[in-house]
């Protein structure tokens, strides 16, 4: 008989805790959604954990939950503008503080560090009262501006520290070819760091998928309203709204964020080990 | 030449230009404008009333004191589980599915994942609830949200959920840093698999773990989402935090300049999270 050896024990270990964390981790979700397709009756009973017959009445509401759909559409805009914008502005920042050298960029790369570390909702006040004053309150605008705002910063310091990995010699070759430095961004600069930028947007959509607490204070007029928003005012089981209609809302807006995130999950993963942690 | 100097100080310009427009207007603005609030009555002029009142409110001074529980609790949590798992899944065989589906809470949104939790916390119907009368573990349903000894400790615990495996993919990041070689050497000489984690995993990532960590100290301190969402502050404002507290006297009262106050008065532990950050960030291995 083969001896047990310590490894076969944290073997053991490591596979008993890894099935208890699953449960864990996936059973709320998988009750969560399964509640889209349950009967309300069902769903007020946690010893039903199948729906005994899939309902899809959920997600074909009456005319006035319609809105919905259009909360996911504002979400939709939102999100990918502030991306785009976010993506276009950090690029070129990124790829002139890392080359320019100069007291004055390696204080704004000081700064851009401490930008990317400070809490967004710490300015809220300040910033809702700004917005006010110019005019941005309860427009889509608004919200766009924040969200430029707080992943800027990030963005600008996921490329900085990518171009440390794009050699110098190469845009130097091109310039003495009689390159412009504009035409170096476009053609090399941009293709060569597509998979940081792919990062640095994945994580600005889903940051801003997923903000409320400014959403809440920007937007108020209900056909204006994102989709997170939205779920948090329809106040289920204390209002008219049921609880299966809740979740199949929840479901549909939860999908994109899922598929935009295991379609790019490499860039994801390789972007966080290259960007936040790559000075550990 | 300096035809060629000037072409490249207005790449330099214009090319950076955005980025700093959005600091000075998006940033630095709010930040001020903030500052000025905070020390300003309502028609305008100069006070300290503002700060006055908030230093010597009973339920500022909780909130602030919950906000130091709220991050270490969840901070906790999410890096000691995250740890456990990380480690965990590395002994595992084909580890790159599971921890992919166990991404899951991380990718399923905030608004939503919280409203998980209400449901799952529910004193009639919430599941918890169900499994502990059932097997008889309690007499009675536990009210998760609705107590204050515990409402709070139950929004830290559906944050916690949701973040933790953000944290184990990025600590699983930092232990695939280590190279193979230091844990064939341990294992020819003999050692157990808790010291190899205590003498060459631990010592390996700490800086890397320590710097993750205040990171998600800061983030936490400036996140009552999750407040917001499953609470709002209550039962009997026992859950109250910062950012919360502030964020009602901006809603609810309407008033900018206590909620300023609010939020000017807790940026000094901001700063000194920033602070240990840098200083860790700045270390040799």
């Amino acid at each position: 008989m083969r001896e047990i050896k310590p490894e076969d024990v944290s073997k053991l270990l490591a596979y008993s805790y890894i099935l208890f964390f699953s449960v864990l981790m996936l059973y709320p979700i998988y009750w969560a959604f399964s509640g889209a397709f349950k009967s309300d009756v069902e769903i007020f009973d946690p010893t039903k954990i199948f729906p005994s017959k899939l309902s899809f009445s959920a997600f074909l509401p009456p005319s006035f939950q319609m809105l919905y759909y259009t909360w996911i559409g504002n979400s939709m805009l939102v999100a990918s503008t502030a991306t785009l914008i976010t993506v276009l502005i950090s690029v070129p920042a990124g790829h002139v503080l890392a080359r320019a050298r100069g007291r004055f960029y390696r204080t704004l790369s000081t700064v851009l560090i401490l930008a990317y570390l400070f809490p967004a909702y710490f300015l809220i006040v300040g910033f809702v009262k700004l917005l006010s004053l110019w005019g941005l309150i309860n427009t889509h605008v608004g919200l766009i501006l924040v969200y430029v705002a707080f992943n800027t910063p990030y963005v600008t310091y996921l490329v900085y520290s990518y171009m440390f990995a794009i050699p110098t010699e190469l845009e130097e070759a091109l310039l003495i070819d009689g390159y412009s430095k504009w035409r170096i961004l476009t053609k090399i600069i941009f293709p060569l760091s597509f998979p940081i930028i792919i990062t640095g947007a994945l994580w600005t959509f889903m940051w801003s998928w997923n903000e409320v607490i400014y959403a809440l204070v920007v937007l108020s007029s209900p056909n204006l309203l994102t989709a997170p928003i939205g779920l948090a005012t329809l106040q289920p089981g204390e209002s008219i709204i049921p609880w299966s209609t809740f979740w199949a809302f929840s479901l549909l807006y939860s999908i994109p964020p899922l598929i935009v995130f295991y379609a790019l999950q490499k860039y994801y993963i390789s972007g966080l080990m290259r960007g936040a942690v790559k000075t550990a | 030449m300096i035809k060629g100097l000037r072409h490249k100080l207005s790449y330099n310009f214009f090319a950076i230009l955005p980025v700093l427009l959005v600091f000075v207007a998006l940033l630095a603005f709010p930040l001020i404008y903030e500052f000025i609030l905070a020390f300003q009555t309502f028609g305008g002029e100069f006070t300290l009333k503002n700060v006055m009142y908030v230093i010597q409110d009973p339920l500022y001074r909780a909130s602030l004191l919950r906000l130091v529980i709220y991050i270490t609790v969840d901070i906790s949590i999410k890096f000691g589980v995250g740890l456990i798992t990380a480690v965990s899944l590395r002994q595992i065989k084909g580890y790159k599915i599971i921890w992919g589906l166990l991404l899951l809470p991380w990718t399923i949104p905030l608004v939503p994942s919280l409203f998980i939790w209400y449901c799952l916390y529910h004193p009639e119907w919430g599941t918890i609830n169900y499994f502990l009368t059932s097997t008889g573990l309690t007499k009675g349903p536990i009210m998760f949200l609705g107590d204050p000894n515990i409402a709070l400790y139950s929004i830290i615990w559906a944050h916690a959920w949701r973040f933790t495996p953000l944290w184990t993919t990025t600590l699983l990041a930092g232990l695939y840093g280590i190279p193979e070689e230091y844990y064939e050497s341990a294992k020819v000489d003999g050692a157990t698999p808790f010291r190899t984690f205590i003498r060459i995993t631990l010592p390996m990532i700490k800086k890397f773990l320590l710097m993750n960590a205040v990171l998600s100290l800061i983030w936490t301190a400036g996140d009552f989402a999750s407040v917001w969402i499953l609470t709002r502050g209550g039962p009997a404002d026992s859950t109250h935090i910062v950012g919360s507290y502030a964020y009602w006297f901006m809603l609810a009262q309407g008033n900018f300049n206590i909620a300023a106050a609010a939020l000017v008065c807790a940026l000094p532990l901001v700063i000194l999270l920033m602070v240990i950050f840098m200083k860790i960030m700045a270390w040799r291995r």
